[in-house]
């Protein structure tokens, strides 16, 4: 095989991954907390429109990112409302964001479908750029993709490292505990949320401003629900994230390199090559992690004092 | 002043009733606010939503149609939720119903009805159940989450109906579009005589009676229910807990998958991808707004489908994009999910 073949696709691989890995860190942070959120689907989408729409309207992406993750952060203030204080059922509440956010971003999306964005553009990065393979892989990509490679170990110090960070995951580990110690769960609790809703929604951005440059409806196409089990995949572990979304990367890289490539098997195929991947690794990574589910306090919530 | 918040330990029907109602009311005039954002009046909007959805008696008709996989989905995936298990693949389970229906027409396109009609039936229920035992299969050897293995099932089955339609089952006559040969007379059921409403509603009366039935007098019914409640019961009291699963998620893929017979057989009459049309997420809102109890999901299995037709009305008069109903759905659900909040505890203030 050719090695530029190999390294346009490797660099697609990265490209690929990238909204992918933000909403997978994204989602670990929520669930860090203590809080399973299954919006993420709804959140990429909205995520993905008001990255594109506010570009549109001001002609600068970095505006447009900005407003990608806080469309997606708003859409999550409605799961913190119902979980954090109407104590709604996480999985209910979770597919009703979904549900929703697929809702506004079509029904906001409609007029614009087929217009599209200027968005992110690749630049070299300086200096990296000039090592070979290694260079043309990981630094020729947009300023996005940049700052995901660091995005992990800011997430690994923040919930590790530091004094918030401890609370958070105090918060999802052992609620009643961290109430009684004087936490202010609920507080906590919606930092997570909202922060994870935030990276989901420039993981949603993404997607329109860098990656098809096009407004369509439905462009996230099962990657919020991806995330969701990379979260398991990667045991809630932010450099983990980075090898499922780019195992997800290759995947979606290889499948269209093939559609490209004017292959026989019929793109429907194709298409569910993800989709399956999704099914194998959650399963291999589910048996191997069998009894540890992630935070003690993931899924529960915290009944108000009498 | 103090707001103080109680819990209730007596649940009230009447209660429920109430609060479903306002949340849905809630939920529907708040998204009809969201048509100011498209310019278009919210007022007006109602109006229109209304009459289309329940202002004739065509509509009334259409609305019972669409209400029959709702209705049918709706159970199948109460089953499992009544185990706690969380099938969300109700549309790929249907999708493989359709597929199945289709599968023996076309091998066996030329016998009578009766022998046809039940044949597909079993085909459909067949293949939606093993779409169901896949993820519980998972679950059990593996520990692998339902939500996302059914999930994913989803996109597979929708994508296995594209490639038949556009490969090996298109329609040689019909100029490249995505779809099956329309299936014949012996492959299809009719409407009830002078009416719009298909006999396939017969099917959901009679599912309908064998899920209460199930549920009241079964042992394996009482299992599922046990197992939901509390599972260290059901533990202590040696019920199979695989065996179970298993058995749920075959059972809640098979009534998928007759949904997906239904559709196939009457409104669309061949298989291409519209046939495919939410109904397997829908119906996770309607099995949640009726708290899974039968009668209450043939009334919300109706008013989903009126609200399905009312949007419809909007599209058409007022161009509004068809995704509007997905956000009165998600509305409502997470309007309803949050009120179940005053079930559970009373609000009170108080002066100090």
């Amino acid at each position: 095989m050719n090695i530029d073949i190999v390294v346009a696709t490797t660099a697609a691989t990265i490209q690929a991954g990238t909204p992918i890995l933000f909403a997978t860190l994204g989602e670990i942070i929520t669930e860090k907390s203590g809080v399973l959120n299954l919006g993420v689907e709804g959140m990429m989408l909205i995520g993905a429109f008001c990255g594109f729409f506010i570009t549109k309207i001001t002609g600068n992406p970095y505006l447009g990112v900005l407003g990608g993750g806080i469309g997606a952060a708003s859409l999550a203030l409605l799961h913190a409302i119902s979980v954090l204080i109407f104590q709604a059922n996480q999985i209910v509440s979770g597919l009703a964001l979904t549900i929703l956010g697929t809702g506004l971003s079509n029904f906001w999306g409609t007029p614009f479908v087929g217009e599209k964005t200027l968005g992110f553009q690749k630049m070299d990065f300086i200096g990296l750029s000039k090592i070979p393979i290694i260079g043309d892989i990981f630094f020729k990509q947009d300023i996005l993709v940049y700052f995901s490679y660091i995005l992990p170990v800011i997430i690994w110090f923040l919930l590790d490292k530091t004094r918030l960070g401890l609370e958070i995951r105090a918060a999802g580990e052992f609620p009643e505990g961290a109430r009684s110690s004087g936490l202010n769960v609920t507080f906590l609790r919606s930092l997570g949320i909202l922060g994870g809703g935030f990276l989901t929604g420039i993981g949603g951005a993404y997607l329109s401003l860098a990656y098809t440059h096009i407004w369509t409806n439905g462009l996230v196409a099962g990657r919020g629900w991806i995330a969701v089990a990379l979260v398991i995949f990667a045991f809630w572990n932010p450099f983990r994230a980075v090898i499922g979304a780019y195992l997800f990367g290759g995947i979606m890289a290889f499948q269209l390199s093939l559609q490209a490539s004017g292959t026989q098997i019929p793109s429907s195929i194709l298409l569910m090559l993800p989709y399956i991947l999704t099914i194998l690794v959650l399963t291999i990574a589910s048996k191997t992690h069998k009894g540890s589910w992630g935070p003690m306090g993931l899924g529960i919530n915290l009944e108000p004092k009498d | 002043m103090k707001i103080q918040i109680k819990k209730v330990y007596t649940q009230s029907k009447a209660r429920s009733v109430l609060l479903a109602v306002v949340a849905v009311l809630l939920a529907l005039s708040v998204s009809s606010l969201l048509l100011a954002t498209l310019g278009k009046s919210p007022l007006s909007g109602i109006v229109i939503f209304l009459k289309s959805g329940f202002g004739s008696t065509y509509a009334f008709f259409d609305s019972l149609n669409k209400a029959i996989p709702l209705f049918l989905c709706a159970i199948a995936l109460s089953i499992s939720f009544k185990m706690q298990i969380w099938n969300i693949g109700g549309e790929g389970q249907y999708a493989l119903g359709a597929i199945g229906a289709t599968f023996v027409y076309l091998y066996f396109p030329n016998l009578p009805w009766y022998f046809l009609i039940p044949l597909m039936f079993t085909s459909s229920a067949i293949l939606g159940g093993l779409f169901g035992v896949i993820p519980a299969i998972l679950k059990v050897y593996f520990d692998a989450n339902e939500i996302i293995t059914t999930l994913m099932l989803n996109y597979v089955g929708i994508l296995l109906i594209d490639y038949l339609v556009y490969g090996p089952w298109q329609d040689p006559t019909s100029l490249g579009f995505p779809m099956s040969v329309q299936f014949g007379e012996n492959g299809t059921i009719s409407t009830i005589s002078n009416t719009p409403l298909y006999k396939t509603i017969y099917i959901c009366i009679i599912l309908g009676v064998l899920y209460k039935i199930f549920f009241q007098t079964t042992k394996i019914g009482y299992e599922i229910k046990v197992s939901g409640e509390n599972e260290n019961v059901a533990r202590y009291s040696h019920i199979p807990r695989k065996k179970l699963i298993i058995f749920v998620l075959f059972l809640s893929g098979a009534i998928c998958g007759i949904a997906g017979f239904t559709e196939t057989v009457s409104t669309v009459g061949r298989l291409q991808p519209s046939v495919i049309a939410g109904y397997g997420y829908k119906a996770i809102i309607v099995a949640w707004l009726a708290r899974l109890s039968t009668i209450g999901m043939g009334i919300f299995s109706y008013f989903l489908g009126a609200m399905l037709v009312g949007v419809e009305g909007l599209q058409l008069e007022m161009q509004v994009p068809e995704a509007y109903g997905m956000i009165i759905q998600g509305m409502i659900l997470i309007f309803v999910v949050s009120f179940q909040f005053f079930e559970k505890y009373k609000i009170s203030i108080k002066k100090e």
